[in-house]
């Protein structure tokens, strides 16, 4: 009796616990995040509207200072655009680096490429931070001519789409790896070539599969604070061009948060952007979720 | 095969962490113990050996200090030095030492046999100024003294968490600042933790170690020290979650929300106005004025040549700023400029050369690797940068502490540590060695200024 106890009920008891834990966690984090955020505009009554359509972000920082704008269209903008940006640079490689591994040399791609990618996403992000700082900044401004230095949209991006450039690049290999090898070899049967059979068939049947990576590619741009923060000039502007400097929803939190005293206009909206990129991921979460359904929907009529 | 190689890598990482992380802990151990308190006695019987007068009051009050010390078991050598300052007049100390007072018209600030510290048993201790002829007067209570106060005839008695504040008067001078000296009885216990202001982090940094090797006798806990901004200090301070906030800007500046909170004034910190070596060096002068710092900061001048003073220098000027709430841009705007810097306004987002920087750090790094550069700067970490003197309408004035002190510098301000409430035994001996006259030193050294230096008149308008 004891002995069943311990084999069965206990480790299940402990595992149901754990499970409900994390649950619970998730729901309170989220009821916190909205009840914090919301005071922006529940308790010091900025309008929402102006949260998502204003440039012009000056929240009182103290019970002297006007109430301000906390006008965070600016930083929503900043997100994307870079986030986008780095999806741009980062995509074309990291598919190109699963075909590659998979299809063109599967076995020195899995002895050597696959564990170097890997370990691009060790590396912590500050790293990059201060390498793009340091080497990528100054090569830029040295490029594009830039008299005040080199931080911006541009390097901030090239920094991003090298820490996603792996997360995608897994992924993508996953799917393409799983595309069945009946497929393959009916297109090569047809007289298709490698290239074709890579273009025609293995792609396009891998398709949802690197869309999932493209999404949490995306996914960790948005979210990257720290690189970010350290090569992109954090100022408070739209980028006019791809040089400009600008932020982004997590630079502004990561910069401000050392001076933003409780209660304050400045604290709360920095909740409600906290919130967003919640929201955010929120969301992000959702499309792969929609994204695998349909693979599994399309496998099952296959 | 390539879970092997991963797996190793892994392990060399975590074995190198492991590594670092001994050795950084390994820094912080105490290095100072408490024997300054009998090398200060002995000076000063050597001291007085030269000096023979006697006053009757002072033998009399000294009679019944060594009776009552010997009860309690003191160290033989704070004996000695107790029984010698019998010898000593009272209210002065001769034996002018090489300081000379001719330079400042400032009576010396006063100086204690026993160094601030931790003790086990009673002391005694006795109090002298290198300016002969003053008076001593002092408290026992923690306020400040006041020539109505106690006068200062022989040794003090001390046998209880007691801070003994001294000035040093003689007519036809300036009295000395307000010496402190701080001896706490009895075992500390708890931790102490701190967070806030980064401009004040490198010198709670320092306080921390000494602080400990100091009162090891009493304080085993642990002094922790990080930074965050003087914002999050006070947030921090006023929701428990560390037991002293530092900032640089005071509650009421900071606005709303802290009401319990209890302020210390350590020291002073000026703002310096730094520049890339570039412009440093077409600088003839080496001196600008606010207005035209005014005007740089508003976007109206952009290029060094139209600053007067800079040689002709044909350069495009890089405005770095701070994030709002710094406390350096909040000295800067509140003393140097006047007005609040707008990031918002189309002069700063439409042009390039207006730079944000997110620390103090961050600021250094900027105008050191760039040209043409300009930002302001805390004096500690200024020390090894380039910097311009400013004229405030009346002439260059170099950024210095003595220019604080008289008033002709304008950029600075008090450095704050903030209890809620009053803070417990372990925290107020903290904060009595930091403001004691043993940790002056080491303020000074590290580019922040004195507090009790300030001219009074320049305190009380410096709001």
């Amino acid at each position: 009796m004891r002995s069943k106890f311990k084999t069965e009920y206990m480790g299940r008891t402990v595992v149901t616990v754990v499970g409900l834990m994390i649950i619970a966690i998730t729901l309170l984090i989220t009821v916190f995040l909205v009840q914090k955020g919301a005071q922006t505009f529940t308790v010091l009554k900025y309008s929402v509207s102006q949260f998502f359509t204003d440039t012009k972000w000056d929240p009182f920082m103290s019970a002297d200072d006007p109430k301000g704008s906390v006008g965070a269209l600016t930083f929503i903008i900043g997100s994307i655009y870079v986030s986008f940006l780095a999806l741009l640079f980062a995509t074309p490689f990291a598919v190109a680096c699963a075909i590659f591994i998979t299809e063109i040399s599967p076995k020195y791609g899995k002895k050597m490429l696959q564990p170097a990618v890997e370990i691009f996403v060790g590396i912590p992000s500050v790293v990059y931070g201060w390498l793009g700082f340091s080497v990528l900044c100054p090569f830029i401004a040295k490029i594009f001519n830039m008299p005040f230095g080199g931080e911006g949209l541009l390097s901030a991006a090239i920094v991003l789409s090298v820490m996603i450039f792996p997360t995608i690049t897994t992924v993508a290999i996953d799917s393409i790896r799983n595309v069945p090898s009946e497929y393959k070899q009916a297109s090569y049967g047809l007289g298709a070539t490698r290239l074709q059979m890579i273009w025609h068939t293995s792609l396009p049947a891998a398709k949802q599969g690197i869309l999932t990576g493209i999404v949490l590619g995306l996914a960790r741009a948005f979210g990257e604070a720290l690189a970010v923060s350290m090569v992109i000039g954090n100022k408070i502007t739209i980028p006019k061009n791809i040089l400009s400097r600008t932020s982004t929803l997590t630079t502004i939190i990561a910069n401000q948060m050392g001076s933003a005293p409780d209660g304050t206009g400045m604290a709360d909206s920095i909740w409600s952007m906290g919130l967003l990129l919640f929201v955010i991921s929120f969301l992000f979460i959702l499309m792969i979720r929609i994204i695998g359904k349909e693979r599994e929907d399309k496998g099952a009529e296959k | 095969m390539k879970k092997t190689i991963l797996g190793c890598l892994m392990l060399v990482i975590f074995v190198s962490t492991m590594f670092t992380g001994c050795g950084s802990s390994s820094q912080a151990s105490p290095t100072e113990q408490t024997t300054s308190d009998s090398t200060s006695a002995t000076s000063l019987a050597t001291d007085s050996a030269t000096d023979p007068t006697i006053a009757d009051a002072a033998t009399s009050i000294v009679a019944t200090t060594v009776s009552t010390s010997s009860v309690s078991t003191a160290s033989a050598s704070s004996n000695s030095g107790t029984s010698n300052s019998v010898s000593k007049t009272s209210t002065s100390t001769k034996s002018g030492s090489s300081v000379s007072t001719s330079t400042t018209q400032r009576v010396s600030d006063v100086k204690s046999s026993v160094a601030t510290g931790a003790y086990l048993s009673a002391i005694s201790l006795s109090l002298s100024t290198s300016t002969s002829g003053a008076t001593i007067y002092y408290t026992t209570n923690g306020s400040n003294p006041t020539t109505s106060s106690t006068k200062y005839t022989g040794a003090i008695h001390v046998s209880s968490t007691t801070t003994v504040k001294a000035i040093a008067v003689k007519s036809g001078m300036t009295t000395s600042a307000v010496s402190s000296f701080s001896y706490t009885f009895g075992k500390l216990s708890g931790n102490i933790t701190a967070d806030g202001s980064t401009a004040l982090q490198p010198l709670l940094n320092l306080a921390a170690p000494m602080f400990k090797g100091k009162y090891s006798a009493v304080f085993s806990g642990s002094v922790t020290v990080n930074g965050g901004g003087s914002g999050q200090g006070l947030t921090d301070v006023e929701s428990g979650a560390v037991m002293v906030g530092d900032s640089d800007v005071t509650v009421a500046q900071a606005g709303k929300g802290f009401s319990n909170l209890v302020d210390h004034q350590i020291c002073v910190v000026a703002v310096a106005m730094v520049v890339s070596s570039d412009v440093a060096n077409h600088f003839g002068s080496n001196s600008i004025s606010m207005s035209d710092i005014k005007k740089i900061y508003e976007g109206k001048i952009t290029n060094w040549k139209d600053v007067s003073g800079s040689g002709s220098y044909n350069k495009p000027i890089m405005v770095c700023y701070r994030k709002k709430g710094s406390g350096t841009r909040t000295l800067f705007e509140t003393f140097g400029t006047g007005e609040k810097f707008d990031e918002n306004a189309s002069y700063v987002t439409n042009n390039d050369a207006f730079i944000f920087t997110s620390s103090s750090a961050d600021l250094q790094s900027q105008v050191d690797n760039n040209q043409g550069c300009i930002g302001y700067e805390t004096l500690p970490y200024a020390q090894n940068m380039r910097k311009l003197s400013v004229n405030f309408g009346s002439g260059a004035v170099a950024c210095n502490y003595s220019n604080v002190d008289n008033g002709s510098y304008k950029i600075w301000g008090f450095e704050h540590l903030y209890t809620k409430g009053t803070p417990n035994a372990t925290v107020k001996a903290f904060i009595n060695y930091v403001t004691s006259e043993d940790f002056k030193s080491t303020i000074v050294a590290n580019g922040y200024g004195l507090s009790s230096d300030v001219a009074p008149s320049v305190a009380a308008s410096h709001q």
